[in-house]
């Protein structure tokens, strides 16, 4: 038996559309095998079909293990050998480690949940795994990475051949994505598979064995990863060739227009950072998830309190109580989580876009829901976001789509200072493209652009500038001419030089 | 450190009971006659049925519910029983009777929630107005009387020195505990109100789940029924108004959390008896109606205030 899951014409009808066209998966034992393609590419519903969360249109066929395979449900699904750690899963906060290992399939003796059993097998599985934590602790006390690590340990405990990790590396360190690797490479001796959903490159050829790709609901291809290198994937993913991944456009750099000095928040994760930004500059602001990166630009933003620092906009001082007071001075900030900051996802693009710059949409004073179409209409032109219309719900939209519907509520507002904190995670490549494109547009008319990325060839491939930040204080700054990957990566982990 | 942090974890654990103990030491020093046995007995009748509505209650806001219904259902399933607890009939006929009634009221409200996907607030509050208009119905609109002497008996009576109402609060309340948190069952309803997609993809069936603690709700408010009309020795369809509310501020006051899958039975039975005593409390004492009214609301925000601010410190 060559593969232990294989998929063969798959496809999948949702009322109006064709999610999956005849699609196949083969995945031998023990290896890791990348699923990729864009957003919409159809992975995810080829996973979903995989745990029987969704049925497939009759005519395709999956074998696993040698036989014939049909589930209903997740639980049937890890009953047979397949787990799945979803990327937007959360765990159940509020219980217990040994809890969340056995939720759905509960130990239990005379008919009520052993406790003791499972204390003590969770404990065995966590040492085996390296963890330290204990069985009895509540989740919401543990790290995201740590919470993972319980997923993995759940999948492992049912003895799953398959198991599908999607974006698994999205909301953690560098440093716990190396520790994630040690046991996928431990799964993988034991003859585990591993499908890997995730559209970070350089994590695709560090981890993975073979790839596949879908484009559109279609099977691409398929290839080992010593075969392939980034260009091609990326041509079989998107259709067309990318020469430039990051495209940077000239801009001239003028005066200071944006400075924060020593800033110093209350809550102390932010300690003595000083930036500035010039017209036409764009910034970027490195370092490990948890370095204080995303705090220093809420503090600034006045969505936490400073207890130091001096904000500068354009030569005037700014006291910033909250985060009215520097939107109006012309700063704009493009939070991380789109979902929870950035966007009223039951509102529909119109909304959105006109929620900071509301003030433009004023007739006599009041709301003017045609010239709220106009304005929102012409930035959905000018970003290229793919929506039916600008009533559509921002909910029912791609990432991509979210990100740039984000970026025009602040556009709308016409900033100088344009923050931006992790602007392209979890979007597809195409999409990412654009947002680079804008962003060299933007310091082409001599606005200022901070960008916060945890991945270094994005900050290195778009910026003039790289600020470095490590434990909440600032561990160093290098312009364009020196930037390197290794010097990066030894300022993130503060090690002196 | 450690201590130190566990410590403060223990004190906010237990907060409620050390604030019950507080209470009751208070209320002693102000009136001593509240420690009297005649009136100890007095807050455990008192209790009892709103303790019995609270352990329903419990089971749907753990699993991320809320019920709006209980009191209607209390008054429809108390008429059922007043109708039926006349004569010689045995009682078991009209205690089964309410409790299945209550029980095809939590389905319903469980089935419109979980496969309607309805809103719990408006399914339960759909059913508040129309299981009282049910009961309203059938008996006319007025008391129905005549109940039998065992029947009217029942409520007044003890066990053992125990008020029998109090009696069954302590059955039920063995039971719920022992359910929610030794069984398979109990541990999928935190799970459920923990996280339901979480629990779904975990194989557990959301679906019962919901429905199930919605009927065991029902199921009590109908016991509750039964037994709230032989305490009054009629059946009323008036009864039971806004008795959701004292059921659900007593697991709030508990610490159930309104955002589901965190709870504990003791906190309950805490709960039930802290309001209890501050209303018999404050009657002893003297104090308005009014003044109750108002004091109950301000309990209310502030332990909902404290179970706020205890969560959001570990986020």
């Amino acid at each position: 038996m060559e593969y232990i899951l294989d998929m063969q014409n798959i496809s999948k009808t949702f009322p109006g559309v064709k999610a999956l066209d005849g699609v196949q998966l083969k995945v031998r034992p023990g290896e890791v095998h990348a699923l990729m393609g864009e957003n919409g590419a159809g992975k995810s519903t080829l996973m979903k079909i995989l745990m029987g969360i969704y049925t497939m249109d009759p005519g395709g066929a999956i074998t696993f293990n040698g036989q014939p395979y049909v589930v209903h449900n997740p639980k049937e699904a890890m009953d047979t050998g397949v787990a799945m750690i979803h990327q937007e899963l959360n765990p159940i906060l509020d219980m217990t480690v040994y809890e969340n290992i056995f939720v759905g399939r509960e130990l239990r003796k005379h008919g009520i949940v052993d406790k003791k059993a499972e204390i003590e097998e969770a404990k065995r599985l966590i040492e085996e795994c390296g963890l330290h934590v204990s069985p009895t602790e509540t989740l919401r006390h543990l790290t995201v990475a740590q919470c993972q690590l319980i997923e993995i340990i759940k999948a492992i405990s049912v003895n799953a051949k398959v198991i599908i990790m999607d974006e698994p590396t999205a909301a953690i360190t560098d440093r716990e994505v190396e520790l994630l690797f040690g046991h996928i490479r431990r799964l993988k001796a034991k003859g585990v598979a591993i499908i890997y959903i995730s559209h970070r490159m350089d994590e695709i050829f560090a981890i993975c064995d073979s790839v596949t790709v879908y484009r559109d609901g279609r099977y691409i291809g398929c290839g080992t990863t010593k075969e392939l290198d980034e260009a091609a994937l990326i041509k079989m993913m998107v259709g067309r060739e990318i020469t430039d991944v990051f495209p940077k456009l000239e801009a001239k750099i003028g005066e200071t227009i944006f400075e924060a000095k020593h800033v110093t928040r209350a809550d102390n994760k932010v300690r003595d950072v000083s930036i500035s930004v010039k017209r036409g500059e764009i910034l970027g602001i490195g370092g490990l998830v948890g370095a204080g990166r995303s705090e220093l630009v809420e503090g600034i933003f006045g969505m936490h309190r400073l207890s130091g620092g001096e904000i500068t906009v354009k030569g005037k001082p700014v006291h910033v109580h909250s985060p009215a007071d520097i939107i109006r001075e012309g700063v704009a900030l493009v939070t991380e989580d789109r979902k929870v900051t950035g966007l009223n996802l039951t509102g529909s693009v119109n909304d959105n876009i006109s929620m900071v710059a509301i003030h433009k949409t004023l007739v006599n004073g009041l709301y003017s829901k045609g010239k709220a179409r106009k304005l929102s209409q012409e930035y959905i032109e000018k970003l290229n976001i793919k929506t039916p219309s600008g009533d559509q719900i921002v909910g029912n939209l791609s990432g991509g789509n979210q990100q740039k519907v984000v970026i025009s509520k602040w556009l709308l507002n016409d900033p100088d200072i344009i923050i931006m904190d992790e602007p392209t995670r979890g979007i597809d490549v195409g999409a990412k493209r654009d947002i680079y494109l804008l962003i060299g547009s933007l310091v082409q008319q001599g606005k200022a652009v901070i960008i916060i990325s945890s991945e270094i060839p994005e900050l290195m491939g778009v910026c003039d500038r790289i600020v470095v930040m490590a434990e909440g204080h600032m561990s160093g700054e290098m312009s364009r001419a020196d930037f390197s990957q290794e010097s990066i990566m030894r300022l993130a982990s503060d090690i002196a030089v | 450190m450690e201590n130190k942090k566990k410590a403060s974890s223990f004190i906010s654990e237990y907060f409620i009971f050390f604030i019950f103990i507080a209470i009751v030491v208070i209320l002693t020093i102000m009136k001593p006659s509240f420690i009297s046995p005649r009136n100890l007995g007095n807050i455990l009748k008192q209790a009892s049925i709103n303790g019995i509505l609270a352990f329903g209650m419990m089971f749907v806001i753990i699993s991320g519910g809320f019920d709006m219904s209980v009191g209607s259902t209390l008054a429809f399933a108390g008429i059922l029983a007043a109708m039926l607890g006349k004569g010689q009939v045995p009682l078991i006929l009209p205690l089964i009777i309410s409790m299945f009634a209550g029980l095809c009221v939590g389905i319903l409200n469980g089935v419109g929630i979980s496969v309607g996907n309805l809103p719990a607030f408006i399914m339960t509050l759909g059913t508040q107005t129309g299981i009282r208009g049910l009961a309203l119905l059938i008996c006319g609109g007025n008391p129905v009387t005549g109940l039998s002497e065992g029947y009217r008996n029942l409520a007044a009576g003890t066990i053992l020195g125990i008020p029998t109402l109090a009696v069954f609060w302590i059955v039920v309340a063995a039971i719920c505990s022992f359910v929610a948190t030794k069984t398979v069952y109990g541990r999928r309803v935190f799970a459920c109100g923990g996280n339901i997609q979480a629990a779904r993809v975990a194989g557990i069936n959301t679906n019962f789940i919901r429905i199930s603690t919605f009927a065991i709700a029902g199921l009590l408010a109908g016991l509750s029924g039964f037994l709230m009309t032989s305490r009054v020795t009629i059946g009323q369809p008036t009864a039971g108004e806004s008795y959701e509310m004292d059921a659900i501020t007593a697991c709030v006051v508990g610490g159930v959390s309104m955002s589901g899958g965190v709870g504990k039975p003791w906190g309950v039975i805490v709960g039930t008896l802290l309001i209890t005593i501050i209303a018999n409390g404050l009657d002893i004492l003297g104090v308005s109606a009014y003044w109750q009214k108002i004091v109950k609301g301000l309990i209310i925000v502030v332990a909902v205030l404290i179970d706020v601010k205890g969560k959001s410190k570990k986020d």
